[in-house]
């Protein structure tokens, strides 16, 4: 029995979030033509959406917030954040708890943004900013500066990488002991607390004796404060000395470090050619100043590094286990050159997808040196802006089989391909009005498989979110724009399940 | 339809070196006069700044409009950089000149001083604040650009005026989020308006532009636009903001100025976290004290499709 | 034109929307205000605020009274510390004419 005469009612009892595509007049019934801070609960349910609150309770909070990372700690899950201040300076702090913040840690003039790897408890950061490229808008490295590195407990992170040490030892021969007589050239390498090694420095030329030890003296300490170590390399014997004290193979001595940087004497130190096994020669080739680029990534144990300011389609990949050694020759990948930079790259089931704005490429790790691993070309059309690759939860981009991508064309699930239709098909008047000219690089996406829910900071510097309860494919998957009175700039996650935003002053 | 000039107040940031027996003139009367500039072998730029009270002049006038003077509905339809009046420039065909309007955005090899800008047509704020310029490069040491420059360099345009009658409320103390309200009375209509474009001058000198796009209104019809006012910079209360409409083509291009309102400076950045259940928002006072207030959740809205 | 009621979807007959029906909470004293609109939201039907509560045992309804060829409704609150929850609403609908007068 109808409550008003003759009426017949029309029940809505699905409610699948935005429609925005084509002609408003032809928006399903299940769907809303316009929406705005609303949330779905379970499957058919809509709700206003979550009010945010404060997360930093210190007295004088951080502002203008421009990027925020997760950065999990051996202790803790903790953010490291890009605020830039009134003089154009941006200033990366490290907030540990709603009540503590490190910081500045770092502090560049003209940084507008950053990447950001942790690793091995240590975070590494490259600062990167806009630059012109005809009427569209690129992000690179920024001009004269490089990769740094923070320990994670509020000292200031430093440059990474670093030069040799300087100067020049005594050699003697030490108390009775034995070496292969001969001659051999001596030298340095400097290790930091991170754990880089230097290229062999100090090298001086010696010939010992049969039944002598080597003796160390007046060694050099170095001028960079982060040496923790200096260990001693030589060669084997060389039985035509030509002069070349750097033409020779480089190994380290078994049992002769100073586990410092102020003692100046080794005494002592007997070994026989046999000994010398790891090499050091490789250190020679690897960059002492690592510049900064707009993308790090991680993949198979390496740092990789690239769009630097001077070369945007060319990756720094690191030494496996060791972020900052890169071989100046032999890990290096150039993109194929088409006046665009390399805006992302992210592993996904052991392939390496390196990614340009309308541009996808893949390569695989061949056992070789980076400089070989072979190139596919996977999209000529479709590619990705510096943090248009979805974040899981606190830590990579990959979600149980696909990676989600933020193209020109919407944002689509890429499992080695690009899976059409894309998941803003519903939304696409939405998407395609989204000013991608100037503001590509403001789009961020964190993905939480535990709510379910996709947030997408958009060029309009509102958040889209996508709430997937109901499935992840361009059918089911329920969209709803969420404003703030501020200009959201960031999101991430915290903690598993707790949704960071940051805004800036706009 | 009108014209209008722009002329230069002062040199920007340039390097070029005088011929010799010339000099910088009034800028005023024609920027450079009688001044010709040379790449000396290493290139030259020179950069012309302009400023809102004193660089606009309409339909020839000899006195200057300022741009809070200009008549409202006021739309520039069409802009050149123009130097030595337009007439013939380049005295030496072995330097490449290249005009500018912002510094990121040039001409190619151009010796007749015409250009556009790049598919879009520029508001007047943005060609004011954006200045323009020439770069030559060439490696002789006598290159030159030369002419009658007593003519002058100058941005050359021309303008409409849109008639319609356009209201903001509110358009004093608006802070980030407040709800604002363009009403047409008469002439243009608002349905077809595909973005508002808020123009302001920080406390630095920069210029922002903030864009609202229609899909992210409150409402929109052929009388009324209701939109949140976003987050602005570094900006002090009292500021004065201009929103310009930008049409979808149907009722006219580029943008119109639609009107002004001033503003209340309210930081309410930070680091925040969505927290389930909360039916406000909470942010950070301007004070930046550790002190909050609570606002509203901006409008949660949903519209369903037709029925039936 | 039917004695009775019947779906007149894709016919685009004049239809009068008689009553909206929602199961709808919110926070205590939460005024959800909804609108119908016309095509190009010429025309809209202003109705009453709804005032809701944490929880209730009845699905409430809006009268309202709205003459069109197709309409939407518009559902939002304005208010501080105002919140809902919808998980079904019913829009009674009755085809009065078959057209407009040409």
């Amino acid at each position: 029995m109808s409550p008003v005469r003759d009426h017949q009612g029309i029940a809505l009892t699905s409610f699948n979030g935005l429609w925005d595509r084509g002609d408003p007049d032809t928006t399903p019934l299940d769907h809303f033509s316009q929406c705005s801070n609303i949330d779905f609960v379970a499957q058919s349910s809509f709700r206003t959406r979550p009010g945010v609150g404060i997360s930093q309770t210190v007295s004088v909070p951080l502002s203008n917030v421009k990027r925020i990372y997760n950065y999990p700690i051996q202790n803790a899950n903790t953010l490291i954040v890009l605020t830039i201040d009134t003089s154009g300076n941006g200033k990366i702090y490290h907030v540990v708890s709603s009540s503590v913040t490190y910081g500045p840690i770092l502090t560049i003039a003209g940084m507008t943004d950053f990447a950001f790897v942790p690793y091995a408890g240590r975070g590494y950061i490259s600062p990167f900013t806009d630059y012109n490229n005809g009427s569209l808008i690129f992000q690179s490295g920024l001009a004269s500066n490089y990769l740094y590195v923070y320990a994670g407990d509020g000292t200031n992170a430093r440059q990474a990488a670093g030069a040799g040490m300087s100067g020049t030892m005594t050699i003697a021969n030490g108390a009775a002991g034995y070496t292969d007589a001969g001659q051999k050239v001596f030298g340095f390498v400097s290790q930091t607390a991170s754990g880089y090694n230097s290229p062999p420095s100090i090298l001086t030329s010696f010939i010992t004796s049969s039944g002598n030890s080597v003796s160390f003296g007046s060694i050099p300490t170095s001028g960079n404060p982060n040496v923790v170590k200096r260990l001693l390399v030589s060669t084997i014997t060389i039985p035509n000395f030509n002069g070349d004290l750097s033409g020779y193979q480089f190994f380290f001595v078994p049992n002769a470090v100073i586990n410092d940087n102020t003692t100046t004497a080794l005494n002592n130190i007997s070994f026989y050619d046999a000994d010398l096994l790891s090499d050091a020669s490789s250190l020679l080739n690897n960059l002492t100043s690592v510049p900064a680029g707009a993308v790090l990534s991680m993949y198979h144990n390496r740092l990789c590094l690239a769009a630097t300011n001077t070369d945007i389609s060319l990756i720094y990949v690191s030494l496996p286990g060791e972020p900052e050694a890169f071989d100046q020759i032999a890990g290096l990948i150039v993109a194929p050159l088409d006046g665009n930079p390399i805006t992302n790259a992210q592993e996904f089931r052991d392939v390496f997808y390196v990614f340009k704005r309308n541009r996808t490429y893949s390569y695989a790790d061949n056992g070789g040196d980076p400089s070989s691993w072979p190139l596919v070309i996977i999209d000529p059309g479709l590619g990705t802006c510096p943090h248009g690759v979805a974040t899981v939860l606190d830590s990579g981009g990959v979600n149980v089989d696909a990676l989600i991508v933020a193209t020109y064309q919407g944002i689509s699930r890429f499992n080695g391909v690009y899976i059409t239709p894309e998941l803003t098909w519903k939304i696409s008047n939405y998407w395609s009005n989204l000013d991608f000219t100037n503001n590509f690089g403001k789009i961020q996406m964190v993905n939480s498989p535990v709510q379910k829910k996709l947030y997408c900071v958009t060029p309009s510097r509102n958040l889209l979110v996508g709430d997937y309860n109901n499935g992840m494919d361009y059918k089911n998957i329920r969209w709803c724009p969420w404003n703030f009175q501020s200009q959201v700039n960031s999101v991430g996650i915290q903690d598993v399940n707790n949704i960071i935003l940051g805004a800036d002053l706009g | 339809m009108g014209t209008f000039k722009i002329k230069p107040t002062s040199l920007g940031s340039s390097t070029f070196t005088l011929v010799s027996g010339t000099t910088l003139g009034a800028f005023q009367a024609g920027a450079l006069n009688s001044s010709v500039i040379k790449t000396n072998g290493s290139g030259a730029l020179a950069r012309l700044d302009c400023a809102l009270a004193t660089s606009i002049f309409l339909d020839n006038s000899v006195l200057p409009t300022s741009f809070s003077s200009l008549p409202a509905g006021f739309t520039v339809v069409t802009h050149n950089p123009i130097l030595n009046g337009g007439g013939s420039t380049n005295g030496d065909n072995s330097a490449s000149w290249f005009m500018q309007f912002d510094s990121s955005t040039e001409s190619s090899n151009s010796q007749t001083g015409l250009f556009t800008y790049p598919n879009t047509i520029l508001s007047m704020l943005d060609l004011v604040n954006g200045g323009f310029g020439v770069r030559g490069v060439g490696t002789g040491t006598s290159d030159a650009l030369f002419g009658t420059l007593a003519n002058g360099w100058f941005i050359s345009g021309n303008y409409s005026i849109q008639n319609f009658s356009w209201t903001i409320s509110p358009s004093t103390s608006v802070s980030p989020g407040t709800k604002v309200t363009i009403t047409a009375s008469s002439g243009l209509g608002l349905g077809t308006l595909s973005s508002l474009s808020i123009q302001y001058v920080d406390s630095n000198g920069n210029t922002h532009i903030d864009t609202v796009l229609a899909q992210d209104f409150l409402s929109q019809s052929q009388t009324q636009v209701v939109f949140f006012f976003p987050q602005f910079g570094n900006l002090t209360t009292g500021s004065t903001v201009y929103i310009y409409a930008i049409d979808n083509g149907t009722q006219f291009s580029g943008s119109v100025l639609a009107g002004t309102l001033t503003v209340k400076f309210a930081d309410a950045s930070g680091i925040y976290i969505l927290t389930p259940f909360a039916s406000t928002d909470i942010i950070y006072n301007a004070a930046r004290d550790g002190t909050t207030t609570s606002v509203n959740i901006l409008d949660p809205i949903i519209k369903t499709g037709f029925i039936p | 034109m039917a004695g009775k009621s019947s779906s007149s979807a894709g016919e685009e007959l004049v239809n009068h929307y008689g009553l909206i029906r929602l199961r709808v909470d919110g926070i205590a004293n939460t005024n959800l205000r909804m609108t119908l609109m016309s095509l190009d939201e010429l025309q809209t039907n202003v109705l009453n605020p709804l005032v809701l509560s944490l929880t209730s045992s009845i699905e409430p309804t809006v009268l309202c009274n709205f003459t069109q060829q197709r309409a939407k409704l518009q559902i939002t609150t304005t208010g501080l510390g105002e919140t809902f929850q919808i998980s079904k609403i019913i829009i009674y609908v009755k085809p009065v004419a078959n057209s407009y007068p040409q």
